[in-house]
């Protein structure tokens, strides 16, 4: 990692605060089948989502679902740099980037290999997205970032996005709902999880290293097709399947706020 | 009719998709489905979603006022609110010393000296190109680089298409209303006749502005803003009668909301009068 030179070195002795916290016993699903913030294993959390705040931008965003807060910018469409082609499909260039405060361990300012890839997962989905065709030589930039991660920050990010080019007026295909669920062991599937919750890296309950992971799925809810999926951890097929149609459920019932976001929008133009 | 994009508007054969809306190219599937958020706006058989935020799309004849973004070998870019950059070639404008002079290298190491990054120029459109692109032109004395003045910035879907774009109006402030939606407002400029013959349209006027033209450019301007806020479409009269209406409150009150709203109300009434005589 290249070293930082304009800030002052920490004390040659320092140790991360983080070492001494408490060690609390995490239990995702209490007795009583609810977990730590009282919601039911399959409950999503309330969402806020508002467009227009960026007021330098041609559209964007900010989303929140519970703790989460991720805001998207949208810039263009615009000329393309001369550098590149000729080419009569428009580009797209996204940035997702975690702010240094939003996690428990600070992140650098230089993008980490977890947020380039997440950077090319959203550019993927939103090139299926976004009419490519109706703006030849022309690029538009996407900016997403997290401000505070509490858990779902990649599926938060996609909705901000798909809102922030519906803010553009840019031509989409349809919006993008999303939603994550955490696999823990073959009965569980945690939907929504928050920054615990996804962090867990303990193995289930029996102590097994199969089915325990992260899926996050993005859907077109009207055209009923999946954009995006990303999984990460062990998971078995039909684990997997079944984890992937959940969240295709879970994130169909987040269209409606959605679309009444950008109802409100229109309405007060 | 509000619409998200992905929002079904109809299944009907009938109907052709126009701006905003698209069609799977499914076999049988004859939905005619939304591609931005907007209003729907039915044209007899043509279905358009009209945006939010529209960008300018040119026509060949319109008269628009740009920025220059940038000074390039032979030509300068033009920044003008629309999906691409327009471009102003050294052949489409007015030399110094006769027009059919033909363009030598001195000329082009020059250029920065007749227009430069930041000025502001009124021009027309010369010729659209595939990708949407704008050619400009401006070769008449009334287009050309603009002086003192104020520039205002509205949704191009505001500005009505006429004959005329460039008016002086009778409270004494010059305007010309771009289709792109960039307005500039001056003090009266001095008809084409007046000016020397062959310098181009570079040079303007320097001398100074009066306080009564800033505060009639500044009533005018903060007019258009009214106007705009309550998407009335900006034409001459229409700017006149807003104007005119104004003109019992201070022109910095005229940013407030409810002032806006009065204003505006009195000059929409004023309009369906004249549309009710003529």
């Amino acid at each position: 990692m290249p070293a930082d030179t304009r800030r002052l070195a920490t004390p040659d002795v320092s140790l991360d605060p983080l070492l001494y916290s408490k060690k609390s016993n995490f239990v995702v699903l209490s007795d009583d089948g609810l977990r730590n913030d009282g919601r039911g294993e399959s409950d999503l959390r309330d969402m806020f989502i508002e467009c227009g705040l960026v007021s330098e931008a041609t559209g964007s965003a900010y989303c929140e679902i519970g703790t989460t807060k991720v805001i998207c910018s949208v810039h263009g469409p615009k000329d393309m740099e001369q550098k590149e082609d000729f080419q009569m499909i428009g580009k797209i260039r996204c940035e997702f980037k975690f702010a240094p405060f939003s996690c428990k361990k600070r992140k650098e300012h230089i993008p980490s290999n977890e947020e380039n890839e997440l950077s090319e997962i959203l550019t993927q989905t939103l090139r299926s997205v976004v009419c490519l065709k109706k703006f030849p030589k022309s690029q538009i930039e996407i900016h997403v970032l997290v401000l505070d991660n509490g858990g779902s920050a990649l599926a938060a990010g996609f909705m901000a996005a798909s809102l922030a080019l519906a803010n553009a007026s840019i031509d989409t295909f349809d919006i993008i709902t999303a939603c994550t669920i955490r696999v823990i062991g073959k009965e569980i599937y945690v939907v929504d999880p928050d920054e615990n919750e996804e962090q867990l890296t303990n193995l289930s309950k029996d102590g097994e290293a199969v089915d325990n992971g992260l899926v996050t799925v993005a859907v077109l809810p009207t055209l009923n097709q999946v954009s995006a999926m990303m999984s990460s951890g062990v998971l078995s097929c039909d684990v997997l399947s079944d984890a992937m149609n959940l969240c295709v459920t879970s994130a169909q019932s987040r269209y409606m706020t959605m679309r009444e976001c950008l109802t409100n929008m229109i309405k007060k133009m | 009719m509000l619409v998200t994009p992905g929002d079904v508007i109809t299944e009907d054969t009938i109907y052709m998709k126009g701006h905003g809306t698209y069609g799977t190219n499914i076999e049988g599937d004859k939905r005619v489905i939304a591609s931005v958020a907007g209003v729907v706006e039915p044209i007899n058989k043509l279905i358009c979603v009209k945006p939010l935020k529209t960008r300018y799309n040119g026509e060949v004849g319109d008269v628009i006022v740009g920025r220059i973004k940038d000074v390039q070998q032979k030509r300068w870019k033009v920044e003008t609110n629309s999906r691409l950059d327009s471009v102003l070639h050294l052949s489409s404008v007015n030399l110094r010393g006769g027009e059919l002079r033909r363009r030598s290298a001195a000329d082009e190491f020059a250029m920065r000296e007749y227009l430069k990054e930041g000025d502001l120029i009124s021009a027309e459109i010369q010729q659209v190109h595939a990708d949407g692109s704008l050619s400009l032109h401006t070769r008449s004395l009334r287009y050309g680089k603009l002086g003192q003045g104020c520039c205002v910035v509205v949704s191009p879907s505001l500005i009505k298409r006429r004959k005329n774009h460039m008016h002086n109006l009778s409270c004494g402030v010059s305007i010309i209303l771009g289709n792109n939606g960039y307005v500039w407002i001056s003090p009266l400029v001095k008809t084409a006749t007046d000016s020397e013959a062959g310098d181009g349209g570079f040079d303007f006027d320097k001398e100074p502005v009066t306080a009564d033209d800033r505060e009639t450019i500044c009533r005018v301007r903060n007019a258009i803003l009214c106007l705009a806020k309550h998407s009335v479409m900006l034409y001459d009269t229409s700017v006149q009668y807003a104007y005119d209406k104004s003109l019992d409150y201070e022109a910095k009150h005229l940013l407030s909301d409810d002032v806006a709203s009065e204003i505006v109300d009195r000059t929409l009434m004023e309009i369906d009068l004249l549309k009710g005589n003529a």
